[in-house]
């Protein structure tokens, strides 16, 4: 069931008794994107602060509460959406997460301190030296995004953390955390009436703060032409990304791109990594739909085999792309991409934090549940005629970024040196 | 430099710093109330948790072939799903004696030359899109297929002919041989592999079967003749040494009617079972040198290997899997406690327990700023001694947790028959697998810190290191001689 707490909490109550547990999800409209200019960082350190203790549940005592009630897993993430915070429970612990996700919501402010913040602060720089990623996938993610669009990441990620400040996160805090800019949602064994019940104890008494929380808008990039990156730097592996606008989640078409991306990515007649492997030009292939609020690319991944050449293998994934412009060579594919699809589809419902979270997306996307069974008839609906005309529509060789990754043992620099062409 | 020369470079600085200084607006004032939402009694204390359930598994049912084989299903009618396991006991990790990467490559040969009834090969059928994977452990050799129910009667001959003998082809052996070599350069190239093999040849020997990575290395794995593989499977792949599991919604009836006909045809030549003697430690009177890595990077990566007992050796087996949970395993453990709030040194630390019948090791790995390199490590050695003093409250919280974690993945099909497979491969009895909760629920201090006196000791310990020598060498020094050299990619 799904239904809005007066005071705006989005609330997803799924029953399933197949397995002993419940997962407890609660996701804020609170993630990167979200940040004002200047104060990149900013919601991901909150999220820091928001373990750091609340009136009820100080000073970590949030770790102590779910090893009692036996959770099995329980983490804080954020994405460039979202912050979300989930516990996995025994069923019969169930209410512990929503006791504690109250208090997060609505009694942390109080308790941010600035001891706790310069402590989250460190580690959440540590965090970014350790996770930071190559600098190829950086300049990418520069090229794709303009210097004020909410995606774009910031130069230096550990300085621009480092000038954050407690009151910085406070106003992040009060901002986003709130229920009406929240989704709650528990899959697993519980007793529907109970856990509304319990749903309403908790969270129905949490007010808002005033003022209101909207979304950052932005256009979804377009490629105008051919455009190149190339990025030369000490590191040694050769690497090539190939980049296509693709349609937003709720299109129709987004699913044909989905269809694509398995095709390419699996084992049957237009499997990129066999091409690619099998002819000694790359050491692995990924091939992924990277969909987000406001963006949305059609993304090709290849690891250069060592003396391969990057013009030959940007030749065969286009040879590649226009055999998935044919319908008779989709038709050949379509079936066991999606046997796979569905496959997964199945699997992946077996994972209770799984279907919470994609709960929260499907009401962030298309503003309702959407259900396993049309989600599948979706899937079986598409036709190689679609695949083929969406692979024409959208994975076009004159509107496309192509970055590759040169290694140069001369250029010394961490980041490395990039160059950022179109050709219209 | 000259003095213009340096005013200029000092002007683009400060020109540079200027303009790339965040270009930010004020935020405005929080408004008040903070906390707008009225306090409540109940919110005073968190719901008091239930005890867990006295038993986490599913019940299973158990049939033995004529010819030794096993089939064990977990009956979970409905769900429409089936994962399926099949463990080939004593082929995991070949002996010393046989090259690094034997038991992987056969394993891999298995399952893609083994030819179905029809004429194809393994490796060109797809069930749902998938292929059988196999996985090499210490233990033994599994083979997964996971396939909706309706797939079953296609998945369960497909997956018990990886143990027929039709199609082991020579002919194709040079391709293969090439394709497992491309894997084994690639993982080699993981600074966790070379840490792991680093900690594990000062722990053991460096010759030793543990030391060695289970996929080999380009040397060994280049050297090995079709011969040698045919033999290892011949001599390790036995009907009794083999356990189909399936895990979902199929009955024992079915699965074994699917089965038999394949699985029961299986020879069962050979001498006794392969069990692999204990690892003898190599003896040190403290802490013995540590071995490290020269590199360039800007952080210092650490991994610590502890010896400890094997999963035959039962409640000390997992007091000792319990301890280093609590060590290392959890968001807030006692070593990222002592690590992070005293000298906010690293992210974390991670820890794993590599367990087999007759040894196991746990690993606990962190990455570091180089500077800091010797006060965190000291930190974490000091929390290690800490082990020796527990308490009942710290106990409960990681059983209990442990329970769920066990709980949680035992109710997901694919996960059952993955633990399931873990457990037939190390030849521990179905029924301690049932019984696992009562042996955590019979844990108690004094066992712990019996067990932590026993195998958490600094004596006992291996630790490697991969950073930069300039900044690292000094702080490594003060605890233990360092032994620095280059890994070779062999």
């Amino acid at each position: 069931v799904h239904y809005r707490l007066e005071n705006g909490l989005n609330v997803v109550l799924e029953r399933d008794p197949a397995q002993p547990i419940v997962a407890v999800l609660v996701s804020y409209g609170a993630g990167s994107s979200y940040e004002p200019a200047g104060y990149r960082q900013l919601a991901h350190l909150t999220e820091h602060m928001a373990f750091t203790g609340s009136r009820h549940v100080p000073n970590g005592g949030i770790y102590r509460e779910l090893a009692r009630a036996g959770a099995a897993a329980f983490n804080g993430v954020t994405t460039r959406d979202t912050a979300e915070y989930y516990a996995i429970v025994p069923a019969r612990n169930a209410a512990v997460p929503l006791w504690l996700e109250s208090d997060r919501m609505a009694f942390t402010l109080e308790q941010f301190a600035n001891d706790a913040f310069i402590f989250e602060r460190a580690r959440v720089r540590k965090e970014i030296l350790e996770r930071e990623g190559s600098s190829f996938e950086r300049h990418l993610q520069r090229a794709l995004y303009p210097e004020d669009h909410p995606y774009r990441p910031s130069d230096d990620s550990a300085e621009a953390v480092d000038s954050l400040e407690l009151s910085h996160a406070a106003w992040f805090f009060q901002k986003h955390y709130r229920p009406d800019n929240a989704t709650l949602v528990m899959v697993g064994d519980f007793v529907l009436p109970r856990a509304r019940a319990t749903v309403e104890r908790y969270f129905g008494p949490v007010r808002n703060p005033r003022g209101r929380v909207s979304a950052p808008g932005a256009a979804q990039r377009t490629f105008r032409g051919r455009e190149t990156l190339l990025v030369e730097s000490w590191m040694i592996q050769g690497k090539l990304a190939m980049l296509w606008v693709a349609p937003p989640r709720a299109s129709a078409d987004w699913l044909a791109l989905a269809l694509m991306a398995e095709m390419l990515n699996g084992d049957g007649e237009l499997s990129l990594s066999r091409a690619l492997l099998g002819r000694g030009l790359a050491d692995a292939t990924s091939t992924a739909l990277e969909t987000e609020r406001l963006s949305s690319f059609f993304r090709i991944d290849v690891k250069q085999r060592n003396g391969a050449g990057l013009g030959a293998i940007e030749r065969a994934v286009g040879a590649m792309i226009e055999r998935l412009q044919r319908v008779d060579d989709v038709s050949r594919s379509l079936p066991e991409a999606r046997a796979a699809m569905v496959r997964r589809e199945l699997w992946q419902n077996e994972d209770y934090l799984f279907r919470a979270q994609r709960h929260a997306e499907d009401l962030r996307v298309f503003g309702k549940l959407i259900s396993q069974a049309d989600r599948l008839r979706a899937l079986r609906a598409v036709t190689p005629a679609q695949i083929a005309a969406a692979a024409r529509r959208y994975l076009t060789a004159g509107r496309r970024l192509t970055a590759r990754h040169v290694h140069d043992p001369e250029v010394r620099t961490r980041e490395g040196v990039a160059s950022h062409e179109v050709d219209q | 430099m000259k003095s213009g020369a340096r005013w200029l470079s000092w002007l683009v600085a400060l020109w540079t710093a200027i303009a790339c200084a965040p270009r930010r607006e004020p935020l405005p004032p929080l408004t008040e109330p903070l906390t707008p939402t009225q306090d409540a009694p109940f919110r005073s204390r968190a719901p008091e948790p239930e005890p867990l359930p006295d038993r986490v598994l599913p019940e299973m049912r158990v049939d033995v072939l004529p010819n030794g084989a096993t089939i064990a299903v977990v009956e979970r009618p409905g769900s429409g799903l089936v994962a399926l396991s099949l463990v080939i006991r004593g082929a995991g990790r070949e002996p010393a004696g046989d090259p690094a990467g034997l038991a992987a490559l056969t394993a891999e040969l298995a399952s893609k030359r083994a030819r179905i009834g029809d004429g194809r090969l393994l490796d060109d059928v797809r069930i749902d899109g998938r292929r059988v994977m196999n996985e090499v452990e210490d233990d033994g050799t599994t083979f997964h297929l996971a396939v909706r129910r309706s797939a079953l009667t296609e998945a369960v001959p497909l997956l018990v002919q990886t143990t027929t003998d039709i199609g082991f082809e020579r002919r194709a052996f040079a391709s293969d041989l090439v394709e497992h070599l491309d894997r084994v350069a690639i993982a080699s190239h993981s600074v966790d592999a070379q840490l792991h093999q680093t900690a594990l040849e000062g722990l053991y020997g460096v010759d030793h079967r543990l030391s060695r990575f289970v996929i080999g290395s380009v040397k060994t794995v280049r050297a090995i003749s079709f011969a040698q593989a045919k033999a290892f499977r011949d001599r390790y792949y036995r009907a009794s040494e083999t356990v189909l599991i399936a895990a979902g919604d199929a009955t024992l009836a079915e699965v074994r009617k699917l089965a038999e006909p394949i699985l029961g045809s299986m020879p069962d030549a050979g001498g006794p079972p392969r069990i692999e003697a204990s690892p003898r430690i190599l003896p040190s009177e403290a802490l013995r040198p540590i071995r490290a890595i020269s590199n360039a990077s800007a952080m210092a990566n650490l991994m610590l290997a502890i010896p400890g007992p094997g999963m035959a050796d039962g409640v000390e087996f997992w007091a000792f899997r319990v301890l280093v949970a609590m060590l290392a395993e959890q968001p807030r453990t006692r070593a990222n406690a002592a690590v992070n709030h005293e000298h906010v040194r690293t992210y974390g630390i991670g820890g794993a327990v590599q367990g087999r019948y007759e040894s196991s090791e746990a690993i606990l790995g962190f990455s570091v700023e180089p500077e800091d390199v010797g006060s965190t490590l000291e930190a974490v050695l000091a929390e290690l001694d800490a082990m020796q003093r527990l308490s009942h409250d710290e106990l409960d919280l990681v059983r209990s947790r442990f329970l769920t974690g066990l709980a949680a993945s035992s109710a997901r099909n694919e996960a059952l028959a993955n633990l399931l497979a873990v457990w037939f491969a190390h030849r521990l009895p179905p029924t301690s697998a049932m019984a696992l909760s009562e042996t955590l629920a019979g844990l108690n201090p004094d066992i712990l810190m019996r067990v932590a006196r026993k195998w958490l000791r600094r004596d006992r310990l291996q630790i490697a290191a991969i950073g930069p020598p300039r900044e690292t060498h000094a702080e490594l020094d003060e605890l233990a001689p360092v032994e620095w050299f280059r890994f070779e990619f062999q």
